[in-house]
């Protein structure tokens, strides 16, 4: 008995200082600049710092590819940033927005609202990339979003050895990944500075996926979570006094009545692209975003509206 | 409570060092005190249903206490007439109603009805309504089902057939009654087999809580690499492979052929994963309490047919039935006609035994199928080794091969959802046996994971799992193990037990 308890002993002791040692170098790897993978956005937004910009652009996909930047900027006269990335709900944009804003300025954030991100576990294959976040535990925001979200952090095991997280989501931070950002380093290109837009002039995939119409434009609820990440996001805003306002981008068919209706409490200028012409299949590259064609058209139409609540 | 959860995880230890450093001294005390920690186990899930086991429990210990005060009595009788000892399966004629009452019969019947009638209520009370209803319907009818929103206890299928072997043991005389209730309900809550086998035999297991027990390293080690290796097929093989098996019966309309080729062969290693490993974690953690719980598989996909197939597949449940249902029912030593016949009986049962859902049934009786040619020409025992070379032959791997063929198809019954889906998911793979869309990245993890566990099975197969000779490659065998199990075991997503449900 004696000889089987020292040995679980030793066994119990290195495996615990392994995930100590190896979470404690996930902490320092996976937050270093140069081990971002910046072809990625939201590492990228990450990466982003000490930078001093006029105004934000905050949202889903629809948001990252709804702005040819370069335009928008020079018909407004201002610099901005767009900060949105794919498949971002309001859970992930609020830590986004928190983090950025350590290290970075803005004067208003431009904040893209819609109905995938006011029902993200309807919308999002991935509702919540919660594991983008987990090297930045330390921050407040950071943590106590994670334990509200994520049940198994939420307990005595996280509290005691928080490195322990890290094996949670083992397949963003194995080894091979830790290899892969290393090599990755060496040839890092920042991608997303002069952002032009991402998705290219091709609507074949609207043709092809016309059929799906009234599935992709049939939820009309909103999720209780995703209303109050929704109200953190505005908070923090208010609270860094940043100027806010929201738009929504445009879909093909998109009917908006409905979040007309949901979004007037919300007590902040709201953006409907109700000029814009939705039902002209060339400017989309699918149902829910724009193609090159249609961001040309799109960007003046809110360049007008954004100017105008400057 | 879950046995890759964080509270099995705090409670194991803590049951151990009570068990061992507390309550030694007393095998009284120490069972008692086994008895709580599977009761407090069991009700970590839902303290409701311990009422069921209590209950399950209570009604077996007095069978088998009636049976034995029973037959004993009529041992004496007999005796004292001058006669011989009679077996104890050997009875009165059941000449009045009275004498019936009195006789060993009527208690048997009492713990069978009470146990098979559990079951039957929590279990397949609905499906018999609905089954009733779409058959009144289908004669053409008016009929309106009201089914009842039951909830399944957990484990009800096994500790009701684990209490029943006793009274069925008692009644053969295969063994006595026990007098001893702290042991009997700890025989029938012991917390690591409890809810998902294996399903001990009384003669076998109860026993063990008779013995003063010491605590043996040997026994301790074994027991620590069983539970490795368990949580290596649970979180590594089983719950990664239920990631990719999972959308692929989800939504195998629109799947292509090779996805769905995809699709069965994993999940014949995730439940393989899911139940083994469960039943590994259940072997090794109650080796480390001193008891020997029997093998539940032994590399049933090394298997080279159908035959040697259901004697390393769940052994535990598919020798129940050959105890209690084939061989009563007069197994082999009948005519071939009748034997085929109690074959297929049990194979049915057994289907049946794993839920309320005709697609068991057919699960079942594809098995009995395949089962019966082998029978009929009398090559079902033609494989008892475990076969001795390193290196098979090309005709044991086309075996195996074939054998695990067959075993694919007819989870993919087990697997679906309904008799529909199951036709539905081999229509559509040959409607689409060459759709595009197959992206073999998505398979990468499982399928090698599956390699390496194939692979370390072969090499200890029929030998202690992980027993390597050296001890440097043994400890390099552990850390790689437990490396595997942090870097690749699915502990975002981990799934219930699949035989939880059963």
């Amino acid at each position: 008995m004696k000889l089987f308890l020292i040995k679980g002993l030793i066994s119990a002791v290195l495996l615990i200082g392994f995930v100590f040692g190896y979470g404690r170098f996930c902490d320092y790897f996976f937050t270093q600049k140069r081990f971002l993978d910046l072809s990625e956005k939201k590492q990228w937004v990450l990466a982003q710092e000490g930078g001093d910009w006029d105004y934000a652009i905050l949202g889903s996909s629809r948001a990252f590819g709804a702005f040819d930047m370069n335009l928008l900027d020079s018909l407004t006269g201002m610099k901005g940033i767009n900060i949105a990335s794919d498949g971002s709900g309001f859970k992930d944009n609020y830590l986004i927005l928190s983090l950025f804003l350590k290290s970075n300025s803005i004067d208003f954030l431009v904040l893209q609202v819609d109905d995938a991100s006011l029902n993200s576990k309807e919308s999002f294959s991935n509702e919540f990339h919660a594991f983008r976040f987990l090297p930045y535990w330390n921050d407040s925001q950071v943590q106590s979003t994670l334990k509200t979200e994520i049940p198994a952090y939420n307990n005595e095991i996280t509290d005691l050895l928080p490195e322990w997280r890290y094996f949670y989501f083992n397949k963003y931070f194995s080894p091979k990944e830790v290899l892969r950002r290393w090599n990755n380093s060496k040839i890092q290109k920042d991608e997303y500075s002069n952002y032009a837009g991402g998705k290219g002039q091709s609507f074949q995939r609207l043709l092809d996926s016309s059929a799906d119409i009234k599935i992709k434009h049939s939820i009309k609820t909103i999720a209780p979570e995703d209303w109050h990440y929704l109200n953190q996001l505005i908070s923090l805003a208010k609270n860094k006094d940043l100027k806010l306002v929201a738009f929504v981008a445009p879909t093909f068919y998109g009917d908006n009545s409905f979040l007309k209706e949901s979004l007037n409490e919300l007590l902040i200028p709201i953006y409907f692209p109700d000029d814009f012409d939705d039902l002209n299949p060339e400017l989309f590259y699918d149902l829910g975003h724009l193609n090159s064609k249609g961001r040309a058209e799109f960007t003046p139409l809110f360049a007008k509206f954004i100017s105008s609540k400057i | 409570m879950l046995f890759n959860s964080f509270e099995f995880l705090i409670f194991l230890p803590l049951v151990f060092l009570g068990y061992w450093f507390v309550f030694q001294k007393n095998l009284k005390l120490q069972n008692a005190f086994i008895l709580l920690a599977s009761y407090v186990f069991y009700g970590w899930w839902d303290w409701r249903f311990l009422g069921l086991i209590i209950a399950s429990s209570a009604v077996d210990y007095w069978c088998g206490l009636r049976l034995g005060q029973v037959i004993a009595r009529r041992n004496d009788e007999a005796i004292s007439n001058g006669g011989e000892e009679l077996p104890t399966t050997h009875h009165l004629p059941l000449t009045t109603y009275k004498n019936w009452l009195k006789g060993p019969k009527f208690y048997l019947a009492i713990s069978l009805l009470f146990n098979l009638g559990l079951l039957g209520f929590f279990k397949y009370f609905n499906f018999f309504i609905e089954s009733a209803t779409d058959f009144i319907k289908l004669l053409g009818f008016q009929a309106h089902a009201s089914t009842l929103n039951l909830i399944l206890p957990v484990g009800i299928s096994f500790y009701t057939f684990q209490t029943m072997s006793y009274t069925i043991d008692v009644y053969r005389g295969k063994m006595e009654a026990t007098k001893d209730p702290i042991a009997f309900f700890a025989f029938v809550a012991f917390f690591p087999q409890l809810v998902a086998g294996p399903i001990e035999r009384a003669s076998n297991f109860l026993p063990q809580f008779f013995k003063k027990r010491e605590f043996e390293y040997q026994q301790g080690s074994d027991g620590m690499k069983l539970i490795l290796w368990g949580l290596f097929k649970k979180m590594v093989i089983a719950d990664n492979c239920a990631l990719v098996v999972n959308p692929i019966f989800e939504n195998y309309q629109t799947a292509s052929g090779l996805e769905l080729i995809m699709g069965a062969v994993l999940f014949s290693f995730q439940i393989y994963g899911d139940f083994s490993g469960y039943s590994d974690i259940a072997i090794g953690t109650a080796k480390l309490f001193g008891f020997d719980l029997m093998t539940n598989f032994r590399t049933p996909y090394f298997s080279r047919d159908i035959a040697e197939f259901w004697r390393r597949w769940h052994i535990s449940l598919s020798t129940w039935f050959r105890d209690y249902v084939y061989i009563p029912l007069g197994g082999s030593r009948v005519s071939k006609a009748k034997a085929i016949r109690n074959i297929f009986i049990v194979f049915l049962v057994s289907g049946f035994w794993h839920g309320a859902n005709w697609t068991f049934i057919a699960w079942g009786g594809i098995h009995a199928a395949l089962f019966i040619p082998f029978f009929v020409l009398g090559k079902n025992r033609a494989y008892l080794d475990e076969g001795r070379h390193l290196i098979p032959s090309l005709w044991e791997v086309i075996q195996i091969l074939v054998t695990f063929g067959m075993v694919t198809l007819a989870w993919v019954f087990f697997r679906s959802e309904s008799m529909g889906e199951a036709i539905g998911y081999f229509n559509s793979f040959l409607a689409n046996p060459l759709k595009e869309g197959f992206r073999i990245s998505l398979y990468q993890l499982p399928l090698a994971a599956v390699l390496l566990m194939l692979t370390l099975e072969w090499i200890f197969r029929g030998k202690q799992i992980l027993a390597f000779k050296f001890p440097l490659v043994r400890y390099a065998g552990y850390v790689g193990i437990v490396m595997t199990i942090l870097f690749f075991g699915a502990f975002f997503n981990p799934q219930d037990f699949i035989y939880f449900q059963f």
